[in-house]
Parts: structure tokens; sequence; C-alpha cells
């Protein structure tokens, strides 16, 4: 058996030649799909030299056509690929191009510039102060701010004769039973929920907002923000 | 509290530097709030005569002065002031001085002649804030000397203490000197007093009637006094310590209760002379020394003359206009007595009247404090009086109501467990006597007498205080406690921490303004004041009314914001509102409420769209509860069936003309007690459903006057199981449909939970729909 040159040889070399020539001719992915189905296709040339190889009467002939009309399609498969990714990368460029903007341009539009809400300065103070004792393993208790005399001084020992109960300090809300009921002037009265409501042990933040009846200054305002802690172990 | 340096070193041999006394100060916990050095020196600053002064022909403001500075140099000054004269002595700030406000004098010239110096005003020399001219010393003020030496001018330091509530002894420089000189180990001497000669015996006659309010009383007779002005030093001691200079007699009874703690009242002698203490009467009136009228209350106390029980003084308060020092009173009767705390505090509030007195004697003096305070009084005004006599014999009553010292034992074991460091009960002992305490060591313990000017020490763990403060607050170190509990966010602290993240995340921005209102605030946008709680004793009118909304503070600040060129911001609040209740507390709830300026209905709804997501919370939109205050036809109650947990819509129109807020104000407002307080669903996975889907679109007409949300709840009931979800994708109204009526397009998104869909079902469910739908009044578009 002589690797000779048979009609189908040419034949399909001519094929393969055309097809490359037709790849690279091809000025779009669009129009490059229409040439690989027409090259590959069932009624494309080399399926037509595929199919006339049964005519071949030389067994080891039609083996060897067979085989290198299998690797004419593989290989012009590869060649259309990467046609197709060049040509891909062309047009894209193009929509790239045309895509472009200003990025500083668009960093100053209302939607980029929409900004985030802002935490107040005291809140953002008591979270991180509350971040630290978690830390520590504590737990934040919380109490209403307005509170009984009782909770605020009576179970705190602060006799009645102690000068915090005075009206200079203490904003008194008005009751039935007149000096009974106080905006609490500290957080101490949650201490006295706590203790009442939880188990030992027990470590524990009370953050939260107080109220005195001083004139607003530098130094003094009627509602401020205080933090104490409490803990009772064994 | 303010301290003098000079006083407390003339009290004990504490150091000078400022420095190290405030750092002594605050280790004793008697935290200095402020530290203001007054009268220093100014080197190069000396006393000179003007010889002679010249006009310049070209410079018609100001004057060639030629002076003397007593060292045989003739210099000349330029000077701009006006109001000296030839033969006058001033203050030169010679060449090369720095002056208090950073200048430096150099030689400078006008019109080509130079000036040797600056002649100085007050202000230049920093003793006042203003002057209007040259400071002009007395002519036979020696040359060359400092002014501030010729003056008498003393260099100090001031002490602003931020006193705790128990130390009343600290509301005396004693007090302080006492601790300071405990700190440094030096000896406490106290206030100078000199041997005072006692004159013949004197007793003006005292009588008590209200012995539980007036403990004690002591009237000492003090004659060959002469009402003049004081030495210079003791103005300028009260001056910086916040009194004015009256008299040397008035001054001296200030300094005394300054030094030592104990109020005080001179009497003209001549005009009371014997005294009785008592409860007003109904209807009695007294003019105070501030020149006001009092009504008197009968639980005030009285100091009264007894020869015609006329009142001469509010007890611990203020004396009397008529019996107060005149220019020629030479006999004085010097009253000093313990009265007990709070009939004084009431007395002062009743009054609106805090005197320097009335805090001292709020707080607790010393009832045995009186013959120092009248033995340093005659020593103050023994400088301008030098013929002063302090008659012995002084009245003296003491009833059985006046506070003894107390015994009290102070363990080591307990200092201890206390204090978590072990001190030696030697030490103890040594501690607790530096600072006045009689002290004993029994075995472990000590045994203490507490001098009776602390009346705040009145168990173990007050003077375990007191040994924890002199020991050392540094020495006894620090450790932090070893938890043995899991620390963390409650469940519904989470959740207020992951809704204030969704709120700024909305670009909102959190406000915390004030809870207290004004009367009409509330009902001003639309809100009941019957509900309101009143402040018994409100700082201002303004502030006397407890929120019971949030959306008065939160609009006062849009309208703030909007008439300083901010017309649209969205501001929220979590905080508490305090409805009256029938219980003692008010029904206290914690609220949120959201308000966007130029945001309307939509934007509300965006926001509670986002916070049940974030949150897992649902309610319902009732728009049939218009909530008050709020847009008529564009708000709704969140409702969870007959609960209202919120609102959402706009601000009534009429609220906002009102107030003068201009566009609309979009509103969303939830009661977080509710909503935060919930355990949120776990949040569930499901694979994609991989079975193919449809959509079916179906419009219907319906009326105004039922809710969409109607039509929507019985198509999803029609649609069942198979419906995937359901959008509103487009709302008309217009030709082709009646009037008063919409048309809402639907799209249902169809899919088998498990299988293909088919035509069949799809046409079942789409009939189902129709049905449902006319069912409720809304007809299927054709």
């Amino acid at each position: 058996m002589a690797s000779s040159t048979t009609p189908e040889h040419q034949q399909l070399a001519q094929a393969v030649n055309d097809g490359v020539s037709a790849i690279n001719a091809a000025s779009s992915t669009e129009e490059l799909r229409t040439v690989v189905s027409a090259l590959t296709g069932k009624k494309g040339a080399i399926s037509s030299i595929k199919s006339s190889l049964g005519k071949v009467s030389d067994v080891e002939m039609r083996k060897e056509l067979g085989q290198l009309v299998n690797e004419a399609l593989t290989s012009l498969q590869s060649i259309a690929d990467s046609r197709s990714q060049q040509l891909r990368a062309g047009e894209f460029a193009s929509v790239i191009e045309s895509d472009r903007v200003d990025i500083t341009e668009v960093a100053m539009s209302a939607r980029a510039t929409q900004r985030r809400g802002r935490l107040h300065l005291v809140t953002q103070a008591t979270e991180r102060l509350e971040d630290v004792f978690i830390g520590l393993g504590f737990q934040i208790a919380e109490g209403p701010e307005v509170e009984t005399d009782f909770y605020n001084f009576e179970a705190l020992n602060m006799p009645p004769s102690h000068p915090a109960r005075s009206m200079w300090d203490t904003l008194f809300v008005e009751s039935d039973e007149p000096g009974s009921v106080v905006l609490r002037t500290h957080t101490s009265p949650v201490q006295i929920r706590v203790m009442q409501d939880w188990p030992p042990p027990i470590y524990a933040i009370m953050p939260g907002r107080v109220f005195r009846k001083e004139t607003p200054d530098a130094t003094h305002m009627p509602v401020f923000h205080q933090i104490e802690g409490l803990v009772i172990d064994r | 509290m303010k301290i003098l340096l000079s006083i407390l070193r003339e009290m004990a041999d504490i150091p000078s530097d400022p420095e190290a006394v405030s750092l002594a100060l605050n280790s004793l916990g008697l935290a200095v709030e402020e530290m203001v050095i007054v009268g220093t020196p100014i080197e190069g600053v000396v006393t000179a005569r003007i010889i002679r002064m010249e006009k310049h022909p070209d410079a018609a403001k100001v004057t060639r002065c030629f002076v003397d500075a007593g060292d045989g140099v003739e210099r000349h000054v330029w000077c701009g002031a006006t109001n000296m004269s030839e033969g006058d002595v001033v203050p030169l700030a010679t060449l090369g001085t720095t002056m208090p406000n950073g200048m430096n004098i150099a030689r400078r010239g006008i019109l080509g002649i130079d000036s040797e110096g600056m002649l100085c005003s007050e202000v230049e020399l920093g003793l006042s804030d203003e002057s209007s001219g040259l400071l002009i010393l007395p002519k036979d003020t020696p040359l060359g000397i400092s002014p501030f030496e010729a003056l008498g001018i003393e260099h100090d330091v001031v002490f602003d203490l931020d006193l705790t509530r128990n130390r009343a002894d600290c509301w005396g420089h004693l007090g302080v000197a006492r601790d300071l000189a405990a700190h440094f180990g030096v000896t406490l001497r106290g206030p100078r007093v000199e041997a005072v000669t006692s004159g013949a015996a004197s007793s003006l006659p005292v009588e008590i009637i209200a012995e539980e309010n007036c403990a004690s009383f002591s009237i000492t007779h003090i004659s060959g006094v002469t009402v003049g002005e004081s030495p210079r030093w003791v103005a300028q001691r009260l001056a910086h310590l916040g009194m004015r200079s009256i008299n040397n007699v008035v001054d001296a009874s200030n300094l005394v209760m300054l030094e030592t703690n104990q109020p005080n009242h001179a009497y003209d002698a001549s005009v009371v002379a014997s005294f009785r203490v008592r409860l007003a009467h109904s209807g009695e009136t007294l003019v105070t020394l501030d020149g006001q009228t009092r009504q008197l209350h009968t639980e005030d106390l009285l100091i009264c003359n007894a020869s015609d029980d006329s009142g001469v003084g509010l007890a611990g308060v203020m004396g009397d206009l008529h019996s107060e020092i005149a220019p020629t009173t030479t006999e004085l009767a010097l009253e000093s007595a313990w009265f007990s705390p709070d009939p004084i505090r009431y007395s002062a509030q009743r009054h609106g009247l805090r005197s320097e007195a009335s805090v001292r004697f709020e707080r607790g003096t010393d009832p045995n404090g009186w013959s120092l305070a009248a033995e340093r009084f005659v020593t103050i005004l023994k400088e301008t009086c030098p013929n002063v006599v302090l008659h012995a014999s002084p009245s003296v009553v003491i009833t059985p109501y006046c506070p003894q010292s107390v015994p009290v034992d102070v363990s080591a074991s307990s200092v201890e467990r206390l204090l978590g460091v072990r001190i030696e009960v030697t030490r103890i002992a040594e501690i607790l006597s530096s600072i006045g305490f009689d002290s004993r060591i029994d075995g472990d313990s000590v045994k203490c007498v507490v001098p009776t000017w602390r009346p705040d020490c009145a168990q173990e763990v007050d003077l375990i205080e007191e040994v924890a403060r002199h020991f050392g607050f540094d020495n006894i170190g620090k450790t932090i406690p070893n938890s043995t509990v899991h620390g963390r966010l409650s469940n519904m602290q989470q959740r207020r921490r992951a809704l204030r993240r969704v709120l700024v995340g909305l670009g909102l921005d959190e406000a915390m303004p004030s809870p207290f209102l004004a009367s009409g605030d509330l009902s001003r946008i639309g809100l009941s004041e019957d509900n309101v709680l009143h402040l018994a004793n409100p700082l201002v009118a303004d502030e006397s009314i407890l929120r019971t909304s949030l959306r008065p503070g939160l609009l006062r600040s849009l309208k703030y914001n909007q008439s300083h060129r901010a017309p649209k911001i969205g501001i929220w609040e979590i905080g508490h509102v305090y409805p009256k209740s029938d219980q003692q507390l008010p029904d206290e709830s914690e609220q949120l409420a959201i308000l966007v300026a130029g945001g309307d209905v939509e934007t509300s709804l965006m926001q509670w769209n986002a916070i049940y997501d974030a949150l897992s919370v649902g309610a319902q939109l009732d728009q049939s509860r218009v909530p008050a205050g709020l847009h008529a036809t564009r708000s709704a109650s969140l409702t969870r069936g007959k609960k209202i947990v919120g609102v959402v819509g706009e601000i009534d129109p009429v609220v906002l003309d009102t107030l003068g807020i201009e566009g609309r104000v979009s509103v969303l407002e939830i009661d977080l007690s509710v909503i935060l307080n919930e355990e949120p669903k776990p949040v569930q996975a499901r694979d994609i459903n991989r079975f193919p889907s449809s959509d079916i679109d179906l419009a219907f007409v319906m009326s105004d006057e039922v809710p969409a949300v109607n039509l929507q709840r019985a198509l999803r009931q029609a649609a069942g199981k198979r419906l995937v979800r359901i959008d509103l994708f487009d709302v008309y109204r217009g030709k082709g449909v009646a009037e008063g009526s919409r048309s809402l397009a639907f799209r249902l998104r169809l899919q088998e939970p498990e299988g293909t869909l088919t035509d069949s079902i799809l046409a079942e469910v789409q009939q189902a729909c129709v049905v449902a739908g006319e069912k409720i009044g809304a007809a299927i578009r054709a």
C-alpha cells in the first residue's frame, strides 16, 4: 500500500484549502457560523467526499481516507474556533468602546452619591461601649425612663434626706402621690430591676437616657446618657 | 466648689506646685474640673513715675512720657492713654518683657523716636477684663518694684472641684486641706487663729423653741468694731472664690464660711441683743437681704429678736434687711448654728433662695464648728479693727437633737473583702487617724469615732471608702472580672441593631430630639393631649410635658432644616414615649418614627417593606382607620387584628401648613415594643423548582372603593398552591374603564411543585381566578 495521491486525496486537500479560505474570509461571527455549517454540514464538500468513500475498493485506502476526512474536519473546526474568537473580540471591542463613560462623571450622579444614613453620635458611642462589655462577658440591661421613687432612690440606699432627691436635681412627674414618680436621675434603678428579675450570676451593663434638672451649658444637659455596670457572682 | 491654694497652704504645708496638688486632689476623689492660675507677676514690669509729658506736633493721638523707674535713668515712652498726669506712678513694661498676651516689648519708634517700653493698663497686666486707661498706683509707691507687689496682689491658684454629694466637709477649705495634709503626710494647722484677748464675759440671751430644727445655736459678742473696707487680700480671695466684697465685717463672715464650712451671720448687737429661734407664724413676712418680701411658711425656721419677737433672719438661708450691719455698727452678735439639713433645704426651695449658707446646711455642717469660726472671724477682723474685743462666755445652746460623734468599727477583713487588697490593721488606723477619726486598734479591727464634720460616715462601708481613698485607688490595682455568663445582646437588642442598620442603609439619619414638649405641641399636629404626663417641676414651661409621640420632635427638626436650606432630609428616631396609664408608671414603650421631607406614601411603604423583610414581621394595611394627624386619604394603620402596631403614609397637609413645612412629608411609625420582641422565623432555603412555569396575565376592573389587596388575596386563594408569585404590573384609570373604577392587571406565575403544568390545569386556575374576582365585584377585562 502506497500513500499515493488519489483523486479523493486531491479533492479533500482542495476542500480543506477552500474551507480555510472561507473561514478566514468570514467578516463576522454571524457569517462565520454560516460558513462553518456549510463546510461541516451534510451537504458540505467534505461530507460529500466522506459519502463517496464507499466507492473506494481498497480497504486500507478507504480507512486512510476516512481518517484523513475526520482530521480535516477537526482541523477546520479548530481554525474556525480561533477565527471566531478573533472576530468576537473585535465585535465586543466596538460594543465596549461605544459603552465608554467618564467614571468620575458617573461618580457624581445622584445614584452613585446616594449616601448611607448616619447613626447619632450617642448611639455610635453606646454600641461601641456595649461591644467592649459583651466581649468581657457582659449582657445589656434596660429599664423604664420614668421611674418610681422606690427604684430610683429608696432601693439604692438614698434616704429621703439625700440632697440628690431634692427638687434641685430631680425632675418629678405629676402624680396622685407627689414625688413618687420621677424621671430617672441615673441608670441605677435598672440594677435593682435586674437583681429582682435575673438569676445570678449577673454580669450586666445598663446604658441609657437619664434626666437631671440642669440648665443646659457646655458641660450640663437636662437629658443625657449614662452607662454603668453590675457584677454579682460568688 | 472653688478652692484657693493660698488658703490651703496657710492650713497645711502642702506643695506649692499646682500640678502636684491637682493630682493629689484627683486621686483623693476630689475631682478638679478646672484649675486657674491668677495674679502671676510679670517679669520686667516695674513701677515708674511720670516725670514730664510732651506732645509731638505730628502725633496728636499719643503722648511722649518721660519716666523714672527708680534707677536714675530717664526713659522715653510713647503712650496712647490719656488718664495720666505728671507725677503719677504707673506700671512700666521694660524692654524685653513678655506680656501675658504673648506680646514682646521691643524698641519701637514713632516718627523716628524710639519708645523704651510700654506703660500698662490693668487689662494688659491681666488683672482685669476691662480698664479705661493706665493703672495709676498710689503716689507714695516705691519705684522700680513689681506693681503686683505694690498692690499686694497674691499669686494664687483656683481649683474648681466637682465634689461628690457625700463630701459636705469639703465645702470649706478646711476639709480639703485635711485630706491633702493626710495625703502629703504633713500636719494640719487649720486656719490661722490669733490669740485673741478675751473681753469681759458677755452672754447675749438665746432661746430655742424649735429644737428639732435648730439643734445647736451660739451667739458670740464682739465689740470694738469699725465698719470699713476689707484688706485687699480678703477682697481678692473672696473675688477668686466668686463672692463680692461688701465691707470688712460681712467679708470676714463670708471668708470664715468658705474657709471652715461654718455659715455664720453677724448682727448689729445694738439692734439685736437677745435671740429666739422658732418656726414662723402663719402669715408672717420677712424682708430678706436681697430686698425681697418673703411670705413665710409655718415650717420655715426663723431667727428672732427676742425683745419684740420680730424675725431677723430666715434660719440657714438669709438674714433680714433691717438688722444688716450699718456703717455705724460697733458691736456684733455673731450667730453660728447647726440646723437640720432637710428643713433648710425645704425652706430654700420654697423661697427659691439657694444661698451659700443654705447649700452648706443642706449637706450637713459640723455642730462643733462654731468656736473656731468665731475665733477666725475675729482674727480676720483684727487687721482692720485693731481694738476688736471677743467677749468671753458666749451663749451656746446645745439641744439633745445635736448630732453626736458616732462610733464605727472597721475590720481589716471587711476592708480586704470590699477592696480586694490586704491592708494591715495598723495602716487602717493610721489612715483614719490622719483625717481626724479617733482610732484605736482592737485585734483585727479599728474602733473609730467619726468626727462630727463627717456626717456622711455612718457605717463601716463609709470608712472603708475613706481607707481606699487614702490608701490610693492606684495602689489597689485593677482586675477585670472573669465573667461566668455568655456576653451577648438579647434577641430584642440584636433586632434593634439590625433595624438601625436597615434605616441607615435606606439613607436615613438618626435624630435624638428632646423628649420634653410644650403644651400645645401635640394638639398642633393633630394628636391628643388627654393622655400626657406633666412634669411637676419643669426647667422651663416649654419643656413641661412628656412626649406621647416621636412626631413633634422630628417635625421640628424638619422645619429647622428647611429653614437652613436642607429642604429634603430623611430622619428617624428610636425612643421612648410616655403616655399616661392607670398605673403608677406611664405606659412607656419604645417607638420608631421615620419622617422624610419630600417623601410620599410610597416612600413610607418602601421603608415598611424594607423593615418587615429584614425583621420578618408582618402587619395589615388598614386604610379605614386613618391615624390622627396623618393625611386622611393617603395613610393607613398597620394592624394585627384589632391591635394597631404602627402608621404609614403622609403627614396631614393642614399640619404641615401650620408648621410651615413645605412639600409632602412621609411618615412611618412602628411600635417596637411589639415588633422587636418577636422571635424571627428562621429563614428556609429551598431547591429551585426545575419544572417549567407559566405566567398568566389577568386584568380586572374594580371599584375604587375596594382595596387592591382584596383582589390580590382572592387571586392568591383561587390559584392555590401552584402560585409562585403574583405581581400587580399595571393600574389604569381612564378611557374604557368606568368612572370610579380602575383596571388592575396582575401577573401570576404558576408552577407544579412536582411535575409539569398542563394546559387544562392552567385553564382551570384562570377560570377559578375569574370567578374569585367576580365574587368581590371585580370583572375580568375582555
